[in-house]
């Protein structure tokens, strides 16, 4: 469910796009990082891009913001080519890398000065703010910090400076739960206004249910889902599929079908596009009933983000729990 | 750009003090050099390279890749601001950090009382080049840091630039010309390191510029290892010139054949210029020591002809010693004063100094000053006065005991003194000092009164006096005359090799002369003796690993100074000639053996040469169209490849992208990944396969672009 603080009242109204990426692609070697993705972000959403470790997200956070050469497509940011953005365009653009890498030697006063020289812009406050919340000592050095406490200190220099649009590759990674509570706070209190958006990747799915309006799935360099989170839900479908008896070990082939779960006598399975030839598939099989169940937004997106593996008709390795 | 430049700043200043820990820390030990001293010049040159080397890398590594890299390039900063401050505080750090040593040293130096040896400014350039030269391996730190490859393919290529760079600065005939290919080297690897910055290291999206600026910069550096490994390996395999003639006591001139194989150099052969083994060494065991002892005393002569170098110490001063030298003083003839002065070793302070006239205190000058250069013995870096000081309008000898200067020879009036040298002989009690002028040969009692004089025999255009002695039983004079090294190969095979002329006690020549005719083909010395080979295949095979290009420069650069030497009648010889006699005689072929003699070897080199440049330029021509590379780029290759040998070829295969190849749906051959449209069928790219998990949304009022299917 998405925080109650959080306004969601841009349903069914298309806006124009912060980020928009053409066919982008990458290679490493002869391995495809990210294969021919296209998508649109719309002006203050927070768009969540989600997809297991090595699907390609961080590559194409980097090459949204011209720090990695795509190797065939293109790709837009505040309507500037991504490969020619220009400083001032940059200095709208909020950016927190994964890990949160610091300048181990550098102090957290050192590091407000450092990070102010680069902007005009910068909110005193809100870094003063972020930094008291997080309890950091400006005296200290920023490799002497905790993993939390490094992230608040990105999270404050990506905010003071004011961005249009923010981009947050897994900023909650390694955070504790009240840390990536602040975390997600700050992300809602920011996107208050219109005029700011925010695109974050992340693992965590219950932070998306919270506050993503609009998710992408990127399954190991292909994007298989662009949609507001309210489409996502819809789409996606949970049905248990009760048999007399055990049912055969050869599933057929189902269009959409995430993930399939066996749980003695009956089958969950969890499918994208229902369209109805689903339920009469099961019948055929010797299905008894089948049921919808409701699925929440975290379920839906773990049976798409983990479905590869999982596709198939399994055996319960755990021995019983789906 | 100010953030930036103290963040750099910040992060290194950590590692300014080392060189001055390094170059400063052992003169606690040593005291302070003489600049010129040639082994703290190579710890300066050493310590530049080493510690820009490291500044570069260090700079550059932890923000080379990941997520460093992208929180740096994200600063709203151009991707060249950020190079350009990144360098900016790098070099500044680098100049402070070795300007420190320098100052401190330069410093000391100019103040008397640290030093036993005159100053002048001068002499800190060599310091000067070679601190220069670490600023290129402090771009190469920063390419080798950044560049995207493997760690043992070509990633540390850029070091050997450095290196050609110090070998530019060690071999240079003047400041000047060392400080232009800093400059030229510095500015390839400067540029190839900022292309490399600016695009992560990746190789094609780099400005033209950049990826010219590689390509020279990897070129540089095979280059470099390629002529550092042939002359190794050229000059271990080479067969060793061996110049093989003595005189023995009874003044026959002898033709010793040696085996180096064992420590005391067992005699091969010995035979008469005849070919005729002598019957007095028939049976007899007959090894070097042996030889000394039937080889007639010999006053040498100086075949060396100074050495034109920034870095040589015989332009500023001469070490001068004698036997009357007392231990704990250092005595320098300084050419620009014209005088010899001394130094106490233990206390610096400046002794005094001699002129013509005599010694003179430290706080007085002497009233004459001797004129013009000594005679001296110079090897690359280090130089040395002889005893006698043969000045050309004078020999002289110093008693530093008595504090006294002793005229031994004035020339007559338009005779020019070229060289003199003392010699005495246990064996038959005699000892003289032996001088040559531009006309004559002398030889001298010890009271300086001429005990034996006689024309030159030779035109000395063509020959130079090698040695002269003296053999009794009965006494006799000799005059050794050897051809000089400066003529023409073609014109060495022609003149003889060696011309032995002797004269009886009242200087009338004693038919026969000696005379040894040029030995066909063989290798002719350089001029400061350092090793020579003799043609073999060795150099022919050599050609397959030879490109043209660097032969044409090879060989234009040695004709070009060998012609600036003949100008000036061999007298002269510029340090960049000495070392490519040295190096490229390994595995050139006809650098100092005539090409005409050993046709076969220089046609082996060229063929082979040419063959693998062939190759090479069909390769680097073949190759890149299997991975749709533009005609031109391939034409450009091709070019490199054919010019460069195995070196182009490898540069090509260093930095051209080679991207990864896919079967493309419409036609079924492989395709880049890189392009939009098969290079084969001109088909796009295909979206990947539905598989009817997508859920697909227009979320913006931007239309979807057209994508193919």
């Amino acid at each position: 469910m998405q925080d109650d603080t959080f306004e969601n009242g841009l349903a069914g109204a298309p806006r124009d796009a912060v980020i928009e990426t053409c066919g982008l692609t990458r290679y490493f070697g002869t391995r495809c990082a990210v294969d021919s993705v296209s998508f649109q972000v719309p002006r203050g959403s927070v768009f969540a891009f989600i997809g297991r470790n090595g699907a390609g997200k961080t590559t194409t956070i980097r090459m949204i913001l011209g720090l990695l050469e795509p190797t065939r497509g293109t790709s837009t940011i505040l309507g500037h080519d991504s490969s020619r953005l220009p400083p001032e365009a940059r200095s709208q653009i909020g950016y927190m890398a994964e890990g949160h890498p610091v300048h181990g030697w550098m102090r957290v006063s050192e590091y407000e000065n450092f990070q102010r020289g680069f902007h005009s812009r910068w909110n005193r406050e809100i870094f003063a703010g972020i930094i008291d919340y997080f309890s950091i000592d400006r005296r200290t050095k920023a490799g002497h910090l905790s993993h939390g406490q490094r992230a608040g200190l990105h999270l404050a220099m990506t905010l003071a400076v004011e961005p249009d649009v923010l981009m947050l590759d897994d900023p909650a990674t390694g955070l504790d739960p009240a840390a990536r509570r602040s975390l997600l706070e700050a992300m809602v209190h920011f996107t208050r206004s219109r005029e700011h958006t925010i695109f974050f990747s992340t693992h965590l799915l219950d932070d998306v249910e919270r506050v993503a309006d609009h998710v992408a799935v990127l399954d190991y360099s292909i994007l298989r889902v662009c949609c507001s989170a309210d489409t996502f839900r819809e789409r996606v479908h949970k049905l248990v599929a009760r048999f007399p008896r055990e049912p055969d070990q050869k599933l057929p082939n189902i269009p959409g079908l995430l993930r399939v779960t066996r749980r003695e006598n009956q089958l969950v399975l969890v499918v994208a596009n229902l369209n109805g030839r689903t339920e009469r598939d099961l019948e055929e099989l010797g299905a008894e009933s089948v049921e919808e169940l409701p699925i929440s937004l975290e379920d839906a997106l773990i049976a798409h983000v983990g479905r590869q593996g999982d596709k198939g008709f399994l055996a319960n390795r755990t021995g019983g729990a789906p | 750009m100010k953030s930036l430049l103290w963040k750099e700043w910040r992060e290194n200043v950590k590692l300014a003090p080392l060189p001055s820990i390094l170059i400063l820390g052992p003169m606690v030990l040593t005291g302070i050099p003489v600049l010129l001293d040639e082994v703290y010049c190579f710890v300066v040159s050493l310590v530049a390279a080493l510690f820009g080397g490291m500044l570069g890398f260090l700079q550059l590594f932890s923000e080379a890749r990941g997520d460093k890299r992208s929180l740096l390039l994200h600063v709203p900063l151009g991707r060249s601001r950020i190079f350009a401050a990144k360098a900016t505080a790098g070099v500044s750090l680098y100049v402070l950090a070795l300007g420190v040593p320098l100052a401190f040293t330069v410093g000391m130096a100019a103040t008397p009382g640290h030093v036993a040896a005159p100053f002048a400014w001068r002499m800190v350039l060599p310091w000067l080049a070679d601190i220069l030269t670490g600023l290129v391996y402090y771009f190469a730190g920063m390419l080798v840091a950044q560049r995207d490859t493997r760690w043992y393919g070509s990633r540390c290529l850029p070091v050997a630039a450095g290196l050609l760079a110090s070998i530019v600065a060690w071999t240079a005939s003047e400041f000047q010309d060392a400080l232009l290919g800093i400059v030229l080297i510095g500015a390839a690897v400067a540029g190839a390191a900022w292309g490399s910055f600016l695009a992560g290291g990746a190789y094609a999206p780099q400005p033209r510029l950049a990826r010219a600026s590689v390509i020279i910069t990897l070129l540089m550096g095979l280059s470099t290892l390629g002529f550092i490994a042939k002359t190794t390996v050229g000059l271990w395999l080479g067969v060793p010139y061996v110049y093989p003639y003595e005189l023995d006591r009874s003044g026959r001139v002898l033709i010793v054949l040696t085996q180096d194989e064992k420590a005391d150099r067992r005699i091969h052969k010995i035979t008469d210029l005849a070919g005729q083994m002598p019957e007095e060494f028939a049976g007899q065991r007959m090894d070097s020591y042996a030889i000394n002892e039937i080889t007639a005393p010999a006053g040498i002569a100086c075949p060396f002809p100074k050495l034109q170098s920034y870095r040589s110490p015989g332009r500023f001063l001469l070490q001068y010693k004698n036997g009357s030298t007392p231990g704990h003083e250092a005595w320098w003839h300084v050419p620009p004063q014209g005088r010899i002065v001394g130094y106490d070793k233990e206390s610096k302070r400046l002794l005094g100094s001699f002129g013509p006239d005599g010694f003179v205190s430290p706080d007085r000058r002497p009233s004459a000053s001797f004129e013009g250069d000594p005679s001296s013995v110079a090897f690359f870096y280090t130089a040395s006065a002889r005893n006698p000081l043969a000045f050309p309008n004078g020999v002289y000898t110093v008693d530093f005991h008595k504090g006294e200067v002793r005229t031994l020879f004035v020339p007559a009036a338009g005779e020019t003194v070229e060289w003199a040298s003392r010699r005495q002989d246990e064996k038959d009690k005699w000892a003289h000092f032996f001088v040559g002028t531009d006309q004559a040969s002398y030889a001298l009692d010890m009271d300086g009164s001429v005990a034996f004089s006689a024309p030159l025999a030779y035109p000395p255009g063509d020959y130079r006096v090698w040695s002269m002695g003296r053999l009794e039983n009965p006494r006799r004079y000799w005059v050794w005359y050897a051809a000089r090294w400066h003529l023409p190969l073609e014109a060495l095979e022609e003149l003889p090799e060696l011309c032995v002329v002797m004269y009886d006690s009242a200087g009338h020549e004693i038919a026969p002369r000696q005379i040894a005719q040029a030995r066909p083909g063989v290798a002719r010395d350089t001029p400061i003796g350092s090793v020579v080979v003799e043609p073999s295949l060795v150099q022919a095979f050599s050609g397959a690993l030879t490109s043209p290009a660097e032969a044409a420069v090879l060989m234009a650069g040695t004709r070009s100074l060998e012609s600036q030497a003949r100008s000036g009648a061999g007298s002269r010889i510029a340090l960049p000639l000495q070392f490519l006699y040295y190096t490229t005689q390994a595995f050139v072929p006809g650098v100092r053996w005539d090409g005409q003699a050993h046709s076969g070897l220089v046609v082996g080199f060229a063929g082979l040469m040419l063959l693998v440049s062939v190759c090479c330029a069909l390769i680097c021509f073949f190759l890149p169209g299997r991975y749709a590379v533009s005609w031109s780029w391939r034409v450009g290759w091709g070019f490199l490849g054919f010019l460069f040998g195995w070196a182009g070829a490898l540069v090509m295969l260093a930095v051209q992208e080679w991207p990864a190849r896919v079967p493309c749906a419409t036609c079924g051959r492989l395709r880049v990944v890189t392009r939009e449209a098969c290079e084969h069928c001109g088909a796009l790219h295909t979206t990947p396969e539905p598989d009817g998990t997508e859920i697909m949304e227009q979320t913006t009022n931007i239309p979807e672009p057209a994508i193919a299917v």
